[in-house]
């Protein structure tokens, strides 16, 4: 019975190891948005690979590189510092997450940005990210 | 009058045109279901694939799916943004309690109150 469970319990350890799609696209989304709220410019970094690409919906790139990412969000980080982004719900399809998010420029007491950001995480790191955001689109 | 103009104007919401087709997918009324679709949508599947175009082609391709008479979807949460809807989607292809679930997003974008692009995120197929 001991042996079951441990075996049980190993299992579930390996499991979590080697995650499975989801479950490393969850958790690489969670900590991208996690270093964000904390200004943590090499954790936000970290979450992302070299050639990770911002675009609209339409596929119109916003942001191209980790490089462009570091000075557009050093930046930002550096001017902003109420800057916080709430995420209202979370959606996960495979390797997909989808976020339903206030963005707050100024902290959460100033008006803030409803946006929907699709994260495509490959290898553990976020390789697109597809933003709608309010006057974006047709 | 601005009451009127008022409820015109939410009947022509896009968060009205993703409710309106989601209740005619559930009635399996393909008529009022391809209404809601402007005559050139485009439908892609995520990010940017272009599966099909034209409200035609978009009414054939739910044909032979509301034959199901358990055929049920929900919008398990719903976010608008501008002119789009953001819907997560679980869907039973034969009815809750016949077959699992699938769950999706869809993206809808309304112009003028009819559904001119829409976005499937999908889980796909493991090869």
């Amino acid at each position: 019975m001991i042996e079951l469970l441990a075996a049980l319990i190993l299992f579930a350890a390996q499991d979590g190891d080697d995650g499975n799609p989801r479950d490393m696209a969850e958790r690489t989304v969670a900590a991208a948005i996690e270093a964000h709220n904390a200004h943590d410019l090499e954790g936000f970094l970290a979450t992302m690979a070299e050639d990770v690409s911002f675009l609209t919906l339409e596929g119109d790139v916003l942001v191209e590189g980790r490089d462009a990412v570091a000075e557009i969000w050093g930046r930002r980080f550096a001017e902003r510092p109420e800057l916080v982004a709430e995420i209202l719900y979370r959606t996960v399809i495979g390797n997909r997450v989808i976020d339903d998010e206030l963005l707050c420029l100024n902290g959460v007491d100033q008006p803030c940005v409803q946006l929907v950001a699709i994260y495509t995480v490959e290898n553990d790191l976020i390789q697109t990210m597809h933003v709608i955001q309010p006057r974006g689109g047709n | 009058m601005l009451a009127a103009v008022s409820i015109a104007e939410q009947a022509n919401s896009p968060a009205m045109a993703a409710e309106r087709q989601l209740l005619a997918y559930n009635a399996r009324d393909l008529d009022a279901f391809a209404a809601c679709f402007a005559e050139d949508v485009q439908v892609y599947d995520h990010p940017g694939v272009l599966n099909l175009q034209g409200r035609e082609a978009f009414r054939a391709r739910y044909v032979e799916r509301f034959k199901s008479e358990g055929l049920h979807a929900i919008a398990v949460h719903r976010a608008i943004v501008g002119s789009r809807v953001i819907d997560h989607e679980r869907v039973w292809l034969d009815g809750p309690g016949n077959s699992d679930p699938i769950d999706l997003v869809v993206i809808y974008t309304v112009r003028e109150g009819l559904i001119s692009r829409v976005d499937f995120i999908k889980e796909e197929p493991s090869s």
